[in-house]
């Protein structure tokens, strides 16, 4: 069930929020418990039913883990690596074993048949929010050691699919809260606001950039130097709007329930650098990734040095990478961005400066380049992108043939500019528009933090959210659920 | 240990890894919160208080503490 369907937003949510608080008020905080596992489970299962004995198993064997760990400290490694062995290789076995095979046998010349697994939803989330429990289990980190309200923290299904990644010691006490069982009108107002914003975000701005986006993708070897261009800059922003409209609507969601979910995006099209752009894009897995394997990795080289601690930048975001998805570009996407946060380490410590807007420009090119990595499905189309955007046939508008018709004698064309990825001024119009969003706005976290009740908010709230419903036709996927 | 000898090991890391002298700092001064201060400052900060005071930090432990006090503090339960 999609955030963005019809079934969700009238159906599920109503009724999942109705009966919550009903259940709380009426009969007992345990039924109010038992109530919203058994909503997140059917949330999960309107997929695919099949895979809801895996994400059980995982939540029963991590907990029983934890719990062992904790009760037998002379044990307590043993079953660490027990569990990460079996996070690691659930993940490994559905996300990455056909990736692994493929690459056996191209590097053997074996013909190990594939897999064909599918992935299972959700599951690259619920793995790494697992492993720190299991983690701090072991560092005696871990307070709670509530069942029900472990299973919450697991399948809560605001952040069950595609994040933000949580943590156990920011959720688990808010499940436990007997303050957040009650009714709270402004977590209400504000939730529905902030919800309205993710979805006007997902389906107004980011699906219009989505069919740019993928006409362009599929043609790669037709377009000319300004489709190109076009074409990377609407991923670019589809990207962006689409992952921080769910987290959103994730965040809004939760808030019916009074569940604070933690801030996951910080406008990072302002960043000025690379370190700048991780401490705001995606800044839950930066948090976990920073925390759990960072750290580890470097403290494990020995003394610190600041070139250890490059090697263990780069070392973290090919895992990064691998993270989102197994295939080679991802690697190459995360091993770029390691190297880019490693040179802007060696520029900090150089202290030489550069003009803020010279900073934001490279910045921003670099990620509109690595996404084009991201998203191409192979490295040759990604290296045809690049090659049309420098090299590629120049089409101007026909209507600019009047006057600067002496260019053709340079070999630029006029013609229907954007005719293979059906664009046309709209297209023009939607990348300056969201270009002003990302630089000059502020964003859906500051709105939801200034949030007062009154009749302006209502009628931003209703304008978002009635032209997106209207708009929602077809309810295209999140692109992180693919994650 | 005191609480001197610690608060003294951290604001000079600070000062060290920004090479700054005039950063202020005081006990209610949030890590995080200095400017230009980053992942890689933390784990240097964090990996000197280990060496410096004989200590170990649990994976995760070190972020969670917000505030020099915080650090001062946990550090002194640590020592003792």
């Amino acid at each position: 069930m999609l955030f963005n369907s019809n079934e969700f937003i009238f159906l599920f949510l109503p009724i999942a929020f109705a009966l919550y608080f009903f259940l709380n008020a009426k009969v007992s905080i345990l039924a109010g418990k038992v109530w919203i596992i058994l909503a997140s489970l059917f949330f999960y299962s309107w997929w695919n039913i099949n895979y809801l004995p895996l994400i059980v198993l995982s939540i029963l064997v991590n907990f029983f883990i934890s719990q062992a760990l904790m009760k037998e400290p002379k044990a307590k490694k043993s079953y660490l690596l027990l569990g990460l062995a079996f996070n690691i290789g659930l993940l490994g076995y559905f996300k990455y074993m056909d990736f692994f095979i493929k690459n056996f046998n191209w590097g053997f010349g074996t013909d190990v048949p594939l897999l064909h697994l599918a992935l299972p939803l959700a599951i690259s989330f619920y793995t790494l929010q697992q492993i720190a429990y299991l983690v701090d289990s072991y560092g005696g980190l871990v307070k709670e050691k509530n069942f029900l309200d472990y299973t919450i923290f697991v399948t809560f299904f605001p952040q069950l699919i595609a994040g933000p990644i949580v943590h156990h010691k920011e959720m688990m006490p808010q499940f436990a809260s007997l303050e957040n069982k009650i009714i709270n009108h402004k977590n209400i107002a504000t939730g529905i606001f902030i919800f309205s914003i993710g979805l006007f975000k997902k389906v107004v701005i980011a699906d219009s950039f989505a069919k740019w986006a993928n006409l362009g993708y599929a043609n790669v070897d037709v377009l000319n130097l300004i489709e190109a261009w076009a074409t990377s800059l609407s991923y670019t922003f589809q990207l962006y709007f689409d992952f921080s409209g769910y987290t959103d609507m994730a965040i809004g969601a939760a808030l019916l329930f009074n569940i604070k979910l933690p801030q996951n995006f910080n406008s990072p099209y302002k960043a000025t650098g690379l370190i700048d752009f991780w401490n705001r894009w995606h800044m839950t897995l930066t948090r976990f990734i920073t925390t759990y394997i960072y750290k580890p990795f470097l403290k494990s080289l020995g003394k610190i040095s600041f070139e250890k601690a490059m090697i263990a930048t780069i070392f973290t975001m090919f895992i990064a990478g691998l993270w989102h998805g197994a295939a080679w570009t991802f690697v190459i996407f995360g091993i770029l961005h390691g190297l880019a946060i490693a040179v802007n380490h060696y520029w900090k410590r150089s202290k030489i400066g550069m003009p803020h807007w010279l900073a934001w420009f490279i910045t921003f090119n670099f990620l509109n380049f690595s996404f084009i990595i991201f998203r191409a499905e192979n490295m040759d189309t990604a290296l045809s992108m690049f090659k049309t955007m420098f090299a590629g046939e120049i089409v101007l508008y026909e209507k600019f043939g009047a006057y600067l018709g002496f260019l053709t004698q340079y070999g630029i064309e006029f013609g229907d500019v954007f005719q293979h990825i059906k664009g046309q001024a709209q297209t023009v119009a939607y990348i300056l528009l969201a270009f002003i969003i990302v630089l000059a706005m502020k964003n859906s976290t500051y709105f939801k933090d200034h949030f007062t009740s009154s009749k302006y908010t209502l009628a931003a709230t209703l304008i978002m959210f009635i032209v997106a419903v209207s708009m929602a036709s077809k309810f295209t996927e999140f692109l992180y659920f693919n994650f | 240990m005191t609480r001197t000898e610690i608060n003294d090991i951290i604001v000079n890391e600070i000062k060290k890894v920004l090479e700054n002298d005039t950063v202020e700092l005081n006990a209610e001064t949030v890590i995080q919160d200095i400017p230009e201060w980053d992942s890689l400052n933390n784990v240097d900060l964090e990996m000197t208080l280990e060496t410096e005071c004989g200590i170990d930090f649990e994976v995760g432990e070190f972020e969670e503490l917000k505030t020099l006090a915080d650090m001062i503090d946990t550090v002194k339960k640590k020592v003792n």
